[in-house]
């Protein structure tokens, strides 16, 4: 096992995040009054690791996003949170002279590079995963934070995703006014569950609430072979087969929010995972296979790998998702979980639209966690004495 | 004159024929009576031959059929990947439609005692009048590796539109649902 990556030093790294958010919490005014791109702490906390590097924002959502405007916002809002931010030309700056072009997840290149020229003990992946302007118009951003020591670890996850007509209310006042309102609410919304994260008053990740009718209908569960007590887990990217771009990237989010959200269980930041296929030559084009696991095992010690197949990822006119997971021991080379699971929001729903799902994201959330709740409590039960 | 008793009233006859023909046809199967199934614990499903006119049908399908032979608990499925990995690397032309070589070459690279292949014959919705409905057709095979032998095959219709979609204009059940019965169905045949 990669000892870096374990729960202890996530734990480690988010509580010095946390005292590091505390010492520069009186430092706001200096920090906001700071160029962007050199934004941090005042020189004398930069000893306590104060700093997030934010990196450019990554667009998912298949359609053409203005990503400059909201990166400004984002970057802007943290600053007005009180967070010591590297971004803009600093963080664009590192990445052009260690030729990094994917910012959608952590390597361990970028992490040094991030804690050694920026002077960041954390680094913030965006990835907008909604901007819908058929039907209701909507939008949707997920976000991580991910800590920059050698071996990357994720710190806080969270994601925001709505329509406009979400929430009507009284005389349609809770009706948004276009897509930059939902940008901002969005902004705003992360931000603080970032602060939160930080300062110990809110979860390190984020989930959606339970629900019956999202599990999968056809499944297979197994246990793994050698149980550990912190099975590391690495989530591989899923292969999409719809039409909408990027959709495997999305539902792969998805799945590493809800298992990082165990404690017990170690997930692999996505960029590691993604540096180690790329190195070791991997193409996945039919799926996940044994010399997948080997690698992942051989790599970075992974103990599972999940992986699947995204068949369906629509968001109009009702939200449809339908997606194959599979879960495979990477030192038996065992199926250890396979569903298919298959939804639409408008399922259960009969009076005024109550229980409708609105957003694909909101979606992806009901039907992953019960997958993963069903994973989890199969691994347990082959662990437990 | 008074009808005889035994004479259905033909509010009756249009019922039943309307519950004939909207039922789902469990289909044929043929099953090798040398064989001993309990022997054959890893298997393989290759790619299935789609004619319907749904693009992706043939992979939700075998997707399907994979997860639930293997929830069974009977036979250990490998993973589609595997399969794809060994296709490619054995370059099997027409994994779809296996020849006897291909067979014995695919069940020593993957060490599985069967493969399974599968045709999807009709995917997607039918109509009949205001009603419309979900229906698939599929055939499967078990082909013994020792051999290249086809030991068991089956066939399964499910869904279509019911006396109830009839009358009242409903939409049926969902395909994802019409296809795990039919799936269902075949895995009855396989392990009756």
């Amino acid at each position: 096992m990669t000892s870096s990556t374990s729960f202890s030093s996530r734990r480690a790294a988010l509580a010095l995040a946390a005292l590091a958010l505390t010492a520069c919490a009186g430092a706001k005014a200096a920090a906001a009054a700071a160029p962007a791109g050199a934004a941090g702490a005042p020189e004398g906390r930069r000893g306590l690791a104060t700093r997030i590097a934010l990196l450019p924002l990554v667009n998912l959502s298949g359609q053409t996003v203005s990503l400059k405007e909201l990166q400004e916002g984002l970057e802007a809002e943290l600053l007005t949170r009180g967070l010591a931010v590297a971004g803009g030309g600093a963080v664009d700056e590192m990445l052009a002279r260690h030729r990094l072009r994917y910012t959608g997840g952590v390597d361990a290149v970028m992490a040094r590079a991030a804690r050694e020229e920026l002077g960041a003990d954390a680094l913030l992946v965006a990835a907008v995963t909604l901007y819908g302007r058929e039907g209701s118009h909507g939008f949707g951003m997920s976000m991580r934070l991910v800590s920059s020591q050698d071996a990357p670890a994720i710190l806080w996850m969270d994601e925001a995703a709505r329509t406009v007509d979400d929430t009507p209310g009284l005389f349609d006042l809770g009706i948004a006014s276009g897509i930059p309102e939902l940008m901002r609410e969005a902004t705003v919304r992360l931000t603080g569950s970032l602060v939160a994260a930080l300062s110990g008053s809110g979860p390190a990740f984020s989930t959606c609430p339970a629900s019956g009718r999202h599990a999968p209908r056809v499944r297979y569960r197994g246990a793994p072979s050698t149980p550990a007590a912190h099975p590391a887990v690495a989530v591989l990217p899923f292969v999409n087969q719809t039409g909408r771009l990027d959709a495997g990237d999305i539902v792969g989010l998805e799945f590493i929010r809800e298992l990082a959200r165990h404690r017990e269980i170690r997930v692999y930041e996505p960029g590691v995972v993604r540096s180690e296929l790329l190195r070791n030559r991997v193409v996945m084009e039919g799926g996940v296979s044994h010399e997948t696991a080997r690698i992942a095992l051989g790599a970075f010690e992974a103990d599972v790998i999940v992986a699947g197949y995204v068949r369906t990822h629509e968001e109009s006119p009702v939200p449809r998702l339908e997606f194959t997971v599979l879960a495979l021991d990477t030192r038996t080379n065992k199926v250890v979980w396979t569903s298919t699971s298959y939804n639409r929001g408008d399922e259960g729903v009969f009076f005024f639209g109550a229980g409708r799902v609105s957003t694909s994201t909101e979606l992806a959330c009901l039907m992953v966690r019960p997958v993963v709740d069903g994973m989890i409590a199969a691994w347990r039960a082959r662990s437990s004495p | 004159m008074r009808p005889n008793r035994h004479t259905p009233s033909p509010p009756a006859v249009a019922l039943l024929a309307s519950l004939a023909a909207c039922a789902g046809s469990s289909g044929a199967r043929y099953q090798d009576a040398n064989m001993d199934f309990a022997a054959v614990r890893n298997v393989a499903v290759m790619p299935f031959q789609n004619l319907s006119r749904e693009t992706a049908a043939g992979e939700r399908v075998r997707d399907v059929f994979s997860t639930m032979l293997m929830a069974t608990g009977a036979m250990y499925v490998t993973p589609t990947g595997e399969v794809q990995r060994a296709i490619a690397k054995g370059q099997i032309q027409t994994p779809t439609a296996l020849g006897t070589e291909d067979v014995v070459k695919l069940g020593q690279m993957l060490k599985v005692d069967a493969l399974i292949t599968g045709v999807v014959r009709e995917y997607g919705e039918v109509r009949a009048g205001q009603a419309s409905g979900s229906v698939v057709a599929l055939s499967v095979q078990m082909v013994e590796t020792a051999t290249g032998r086809v030991v068991w095959s089956a066939a399964s219709t499910k869904g279509g539109v019911g006396l109830g979609d009839r009358l009242l204009g409903a939409s049926g059940t969902p395909m994802n649902q019409v296809t795990e019965a039919a799936v269902d169905d075949l895995l009855n045949k396989l392990f009756k």
